[in-house]
This record gives C-alpha cells, structure tokens and sequence, in this order.
C-alpha cells in the first residue's frame, strides 16, 4: 500500500481538480437541452461567487478530509462517480467524434483509455497528481494561446446576441458552473493530503473556476458572437478553431490532444476517487480496489455508449448525484466527532 | 569453507593451504624469506605486485633482521606492523581469505612460522589506463580528466576537487566471486544518515557473483522498476560527480570501472551537460531548451507522422501533404512499416558502428547513411520524407545521450500507437508516458521534481539555469525540492 501513503500536497490535489474542471470549456453553451448566453453565465458566476464568500464565512474554521465513507453511503459515492465517468466517457467521444474523421472505430481508443485508468491508478496518487499537475499547465498554455491567437478576432458588437438574460437560461448557466464532480473529489481525495484541507481551499476553487469559465465564455461569445450559441459543438473548440496565427495554421489539432490529456486527467481523478471509496467497501482493497475501480469505469463508458444510442447525456445526473453525495459526505462529517 | 579458517602457526600447512585453496594456480607465489633465524615465506600474486617497491621497502628489510633480533615470530609481526620506519601502511590478518584477499589487491604478503598471523602491505604494480578525457561526456570547456578503472585513482580524482572534511567515503566488498570495492561517497553536511544507511544497505545486500561495471549493481539502487525511466544515473567525469554531491546527492564508485552511479537522480538531469555550467546563462538555457524539444522530437515525430498522415492529413500544410503523398505513391509498405523499417535498419546501423573500431564503425554509419538510404529511396522501397523524419528523430536523440534506452523503445511504441491508432493513440500513450515519468519516487524525492512537484529551482538550474553570479551564493539543493521527504528520502520501495 506504499501507493496510498497520503503524500499528495494541497496544491497537487487542486491541480488535479483545476485540471478536471478545464474539461467544463468542452461543454456547448447549453445545459439539460436549455441553452444560456455569455451574460447568463457571468451573472451564474456573480452569484456562485457570492455565495462560496458566504459559505467560507460561515465555514471558516472548518476543514475536510476524514476517513472514507463506508456502507451504503459509500456505495452512493460510487454511483455518483460512475455517473460522472460516464459524462467524463461521454465528453471524450465527443472529441474522438470531432477527429476520427476516417471512420476510424471509438472502441479500441476507449479501451485504451481504460488501460490508462488501470496504469495510473496502479502508479499510485502521487503519479496521477504529478501528471494531473503537468496537464494543468498544459491546459493554461492552451487556454492562452486560445486567447493570444483569437484576441485579434474580439468585436464587443459580436456580444450583443448573447446579452440577453432568461431565468431558465440563469439557471443553466448556474448548474453548468457548478463542479459538483470536483467538488465530491475534494472530499473524497482530500485524505491523501499529506496537510488537513481547509474549507476555504473548496470555496476559492469554486470562485475562480466560475470567473474563469465566465471570463472565457464571455471572451468566446466575443470571437464567435451568434455562432456560439447555436451551435452544439463545444465552445472551445469552435474558438480553438478560429484561434490560429499565419504560421501555425492548425493549432486546433495540437489542442485537441492537450483536451484529451485533460479529459483523461478527469477520468484518472473520478478513477483515483472510485478507488479511494472502494477501498472502504472491498475485503481486500489491495488487490481488489483498482481492477474495482477501473470496471466501474468500463461500466460508466459503456453507460455513455448507451446514452448516446439514447441521445440522453448523463451530465445532469452525475451532476446532481456528485452534489447530493457531496453534501451528505459534508454533513455528516460536521455531525462525526 | 577453508578460506574462512584462520592462519595456522606452522608456515608448511599455511603455504599448503594457500596453494590448496587456489588449486596451484600460476601466479600465486611463494618463496622462502627467512627473518633472521625466523622462517618465513613471502606470498604475492604475479603482475598484482610492485615487486621492485616489495623487494625495496619489504622483503629486504625482513631479511636484513638480525638473528636473534627478535624472540620469536609474533613479536617480529608486531614489530613490523608498529615500527613506520620499516614498511608503512602494514597489516596483519587472520585469515586465509584475509590474506588471499589482500594478495589478489597487490599485496606483498609474509608468513612466518610459529605465527598464525601474515604481514601484509598493499603495493598495487598492475598497470591501468592512465587518467583521460571522458568517451562518453564530452564537453567543450571542462577538465579533460574522466575517472578510470582503478577506485582509489577516482577517489583521488574527486577528493583533489573537494578538499573538505565533509567529503566521506564509505567502502563496501560486493561480488561473491569478484570481491568488487565499491565506495559511497557523499558530503556528509548535505545528506541525510538516513539515505547513505538505506544505499549501504542496499549495497550490503546485494547478492551478486561478480561485479565488472558498475551496471551490474545499478539496478539494485534502482527505484524506477518495471519503467523505462530510471531514478538512478551514472557519469564519467569527477567534475560533474563532485557537482552533484554539492547538490545532496550521493556517488557510488565501483573498482574496475571509469562509471560512477549517482543518486538520486532527477528527469531534470538528463538534459544538463557541465558545459551548461561554463558557458553564458542564457546560451546554457537555449541549449537546454533544445534538448527538450530533442527529447519530445526523438519519441514523437516518426509516430506523429505516420499517425499525421494516414489519419489527419488534413492537418498537414498542401504542399507537405502532396509532396508526402508523391513519394508514398510508388512506395510497397504502407507507412507504419516503412517507418518501422527504417527505424530498424537505423537501428542496426547504429549498433554495428558503435562495435566496431571506430574507423570502421565511421565507414559503416556512411555506408548506412549514403548508400542504403540513398539506395533505398531510389529503389522505391522507402520515401524520401520518411528517411528524412528518422535521421531527423535520430539526431535530435544523439542530444541526450543519457535517455537512449527509453527513447529507443518509445519510439518504437510511438510508431505502432500512431500507426494503428491515430492522433488520439498518441495521445492516450503521451499520457500513459508522463504517467510512467511523474509516478518514480527516487529515494523520497519524486523523479520530476522541479517540473511537478514545481519548484521554483526549474528556473535557476532546471529547465532554465541562471548565472554564478546569483547562483553561487543559492546553491540548488535536493532537499529543499517540493515533494522532497525532508528525513532524507529513505527506501523507495
């Protein structure tokens, strides 16, 4: 059990969530079929602000990371994050959808990536947080050479078809910025910390991942302008698209592999967090806990598959499963002495 | 086993016992040396000997004893061990396999009769390469002094560098077979006890036969297992050795070899050369730079491109695209085995000119370069832009010698990744890759320190290096690395 040592810093364990959380760019501008507009999601963000400032208030003292539930909200947890696999599976056909242009069948690339799931989960936390790290990085280059290179296409004028403001689209926009994966996989993972994690620590990334997915959004609507809205292709590739300079024409392409890294990066963290929960609800967690973890994932991809034959996404409910979990692993961590 | 068995008093069973032990081989030798009215035999290995410098400051002075000068045997020994002005540095042992140690090392060793105790004085004779520049690290400003095969010459190589009383040297006898020395060296302000006591244990432990190179051992240090990355390293040059034991790290020296291994050893350091020390800062950043670009270019351009043009030409620029296109029209294989063809041949190439002498190992990598790839692209077998993406992918390796194993196999993996599953396989492997790198803990300190966990240091003598000027007085050091177990790493596994 060298590999569960909780040795992982606060950062690292951050990273590994910021890094998860910059897959929300991969997302259309639309949440449960209800579309939202740039200005719906900056108010979203707004008001999730405000709220996180309130919610660290009145939780400033406190601070996360017990031992793993057991039982059967242990097997709540699982199902909440198979759910979320299943959206994180899903998100990565939509991007194999936008480069196998060839025909070139999905399956053995999701069984490649279920391979990925079993090696990092056998390297251990620290190995996938390390990583996790790396892609965090990549993932900023990305976003700012996005920005640098679509900068020059920016027209406030093209911000006007997103400017308008509905309570249906406001709470879209709201429920999209909520990470409720990530936010389960703090509490989750937060043992594996080598420090206690404090509360704040949760309520500044929800800030700054809202500001950050607002500002780009934004900025997006601000390249794109109606293009954005109708479209159901994911608003950072549409910009990633458009972001190229007369020397690198098809950045777009060495994007995508960064977004793929990042998605894995998502799907390691779920995996790393299955894990953590199994462990609690196996006999044998050493042996059992990892080959666990990775056929719930195989069991989450094979879920996607089925939604996507059914043209339902299992976003919504892995969002609220995670939130519910999330809560309850919250409050009953207040009541355990 | 009789080697362990003490020394008899009677020298006719001591110099049969020896001579049993060695089976009569040849070049042990004993001769009668008689100390006065004491009999005696001198015992030394053929060629092992400075048998000049025996003869002068040993054996002579034992056999100009007065008889009578002595009561009997033990107080001849004790003399010659307690008075300097006879022989220096001598010592007794007890044992036969003491003494056949100490004779196989260039001992002059002398047995007396009524003594269960041998004289022994360590006069080496053996002749060994002379101190010269390194064949594997060559550097352009630098000493020209590489270590060699002799220990005690690259003890006095690293010690003549860093005259300090910090500077330890730990020696240990590994090899069943071979009784290879091996020397821990570290500055003892810098490293933690805990550390060098986990690498003498390990050392310690090691259950070897023989010991010829310190690869032999290298393994046993390893905390990289089953990856193809490895949390230890090795160098040739005193000068770089003597830098890394100012940053914390710990030197393992093995007799019969110019290698010495250093750990821990961070991914970081398989792109810094010492001239990235002497030349200008900025000069040694750009460098460094390129090697990570070589690092990424040797394991990814021929998948990239083979992945690049079967699946995506799209992203290829037109003129690429048709030129790529024209040559793979009259080409048999489809691109994945031309690459893996051609990346064999290179390959083999490569191996034959490294065997061989070298002025036939030139001739064979010009016959490799001109006349088969030129032969092959003219036959048709193979397309020019594919010849061009290898010789580029094995010039950018040649940058980064010390990650030539990893980069082999990567690149043969790359190329069926690419091949068979497109630009998303190069993905998932990238990612299986970083994995395999950021997932080796080296002695307590995580292979990619500096990089993630990030620390500062990736700037000042990392990715980037700074200048002396603001470096000298911030020296980097392992332990103050993020990630870094501060009790001093300890076992990895």
């Amino acid at each position: 059990m060298r590999n569960d040592a909780p040795k992982i810093s606060r950062r690292q364990l951050l990273a590994m969530l910021y890094a998860s959380r910059c897959t929300a760019l991969l997302y259309p501008f639309r949440f449960l079929g209800q579309a939202y507009t740039a200005r719906e999601l900056a108010l979203a963000a707004l008001l999730l602000c405000a709220l996180s400032v309130l919610a660290e208030a009145a939780g400033r003292t406190a601070a996360v990371g017990d031992a793993p539930p057991r039982g059967i909200p242990a097997a709540a947890v699982c199902a909440a994050l198979l759910f979320a696999q299943a959206d994180a599976f899903a998100q990565f056909r939509g991007q194999l959808a936008g480069v196998l242009e060839n025909a070139q069948p999905e399956a053995p690339l999701v069984i490649l990536s279920l391979a990925a799931l079993w090696y990092a989960l056998k390297k251990g936390i620290e190995g996938c947080a390390r990583f996790s790290s790396l892609c965090a990085v990549f993932g900023l280059v990305c976003a700012g050479s996005i920005l640098l290179f679509s900068a020059s296409k920016f027209d406030a004028v093209k911000l006007a078809p997103a400017a308008g403001v509905t309570l249906p689209g406001f709470a879209a926009a709201f429920a999209r910025l909520l990470p409720c994966p990530e936010l389960l996989l703090f509490l989750v993972l937060s043992p594996y910390a080598n420090e206690r994690l404090p509360f704040h620590s949760a309520a500044r990334f929800l800030r700054v991942q809202a500001a950050a997915l607002a500002a780009f959004s934004v900025f997006c609507a601000g390249v794109l302008g109606r293009l954005s809205l109708l479209a159901d292709t994911p608003a950072a590739d549409l910009l990633s698209s458009v972001a190229e300079s007369t020397v690198f024409r098809r950045m777009d392409a060495a994007r995508t592999c960064v977004f793929i890294l990042l998605l894995l990066v998502r799907m390691i963290a779920i995996s790393a967090g299955m894990r953590r929960v199994l462990g609690a609800l196996l006999p044998r967690p050493d042996r059992a806990a990892v080959p666990a973890a990775v056929a719930l994932s195989a069991a989450a991809a094979a879920l996607a598959f089925f939604a996507a034959s059914q043209r339902a996404a299992p976003e919504a409910l892995g969002s609220a499963l995670c939130a519910a979990a999330a809560l309850y692993l919250l409050i009953a961590r207040r009541r355990s002495p | 086993m009789e080697g362990l068995k003490k020394l008899s008093r009677d020298l006719e069973t001591n110099i049969a016992a020896v001579k049993k032990i060695c089976s009569g081989s040849a070049d042990i030798v004993t001769v009668g040396v008689n100390a006065g009215n004491i009999r005696g035999a001198g015992l030394w290995c053929d060629g092992m000997l400075n048998m000049t410098l025996a003869f002068e400051t040993f054996y002579r002075r034992i056999m100009a004893v007065r008889p009578g000068a002595y009561p009997d045997a033990d107080a001849l020994m004790r003399n010659l061990v307690e008075d300097d002005q006879l022989v220096i540095d001598c010592r007794l042992v007890d044992t036969y396999e003491e003494l056949l140690y100490a004779v196989m090392t260039g001992a002059a060793a002398f047995i007396a009769d009524g003594c269960a105790q041998a004289a022994t004085v360590v006069l080496p004779g053996f002749s060994s390469r002379a101190v010269s520049e390194s064949y594997t690290e060559e550097n352009v400003r630098a000493s020209r002094e590489g270590f060699v095969e002799p220990i005690k010459v690259n003890m006095t190589l690293i010690r003549r560098r860093l005259k300090s009383p910090e500077l330890v040297f730990e020696t240990a006898f590994v090899g069943s077979v071979s009784h290879t020395m091996t020397a821990v060296v570290y500055l003892r302000d810098r490293v933690s006890r805990k550390l060098v006591d986990s690498v003498l244990r390990r050392l310690r432990a090691i259950d070897i036969e023989m010991v010829l190179e310190s690869g032999f051992i290298e393994p046993f240090f390893d905390t990289g297992r089953h990856s193809l990355f490895s949390g230890t390293g090795h160098t040739e040059r005193p000068d770089t050795l003597c830098g890394k034991l100012r940053e914390g790290r710990i030197g393992i020296l093995v007799d019969g070899t110019p290698f010495a291994i250093v750990l821990p050893y961070l991914f970081t350091e398989n792109f810094q050369s010492f001239d990235d020390y002497t030349n200008r800062p900025y000069y040694a950043s750009l460098i460094r730079i390129l090697k990570y670009l070589s690092f990424y270019i040797s394991i990814f351009l021929p998948g990239l491109y083979v992945a690049v043009s079967d699946y995506n030409p799209e992203l290829l620029p037109a003129p690429l695209l048709f030129s790529i296109a024209q040559a793979q029209q009259n080409t048999p294989l489809p691109l994945m085995f031309e690459a893996l063809f051609i990346t064999v041949v290179y390959e083999i190439v490569r191996e034959a000119g490294l065997r061989l002498p070298r002025p036939v190992g030139h001739a064979v990598g010009l016959v490799g370069a001109l006349v088969v790839g030129d032969a092959a692209v003219s036959a048709g077998l193979i397309g020019a832009p594919m010849v061009m993406v290898v010789a580029l992918t094995a010039i950018s390796s040649f940058t980064i010698p010390a990650l030539h194993e990893p980069i082999t196999i990567l690149r043969y993996i790359f190329i069926l990744v690419g091949g068979l599953l497109g630009p998303v396989g190069l993905s998932i492997g990238l990612c299986v890759l970083l994995l395999d790198i950021c997932s080796i803990d080296t002695y307590g300190i995580p292979y990619t320190a500096q990089v993630a966990p990030f620390s500062p240091t990736l700037f000042t003598d990392g990715f980037l290096r700074r200048g002396w000027r603001s470096q000298a007085g911030d020296p980097m050091r392992l332990s103050d690395l993020e990630g870094a177990h501060k009790e001093g790493g300890g076992d990895a596994e």
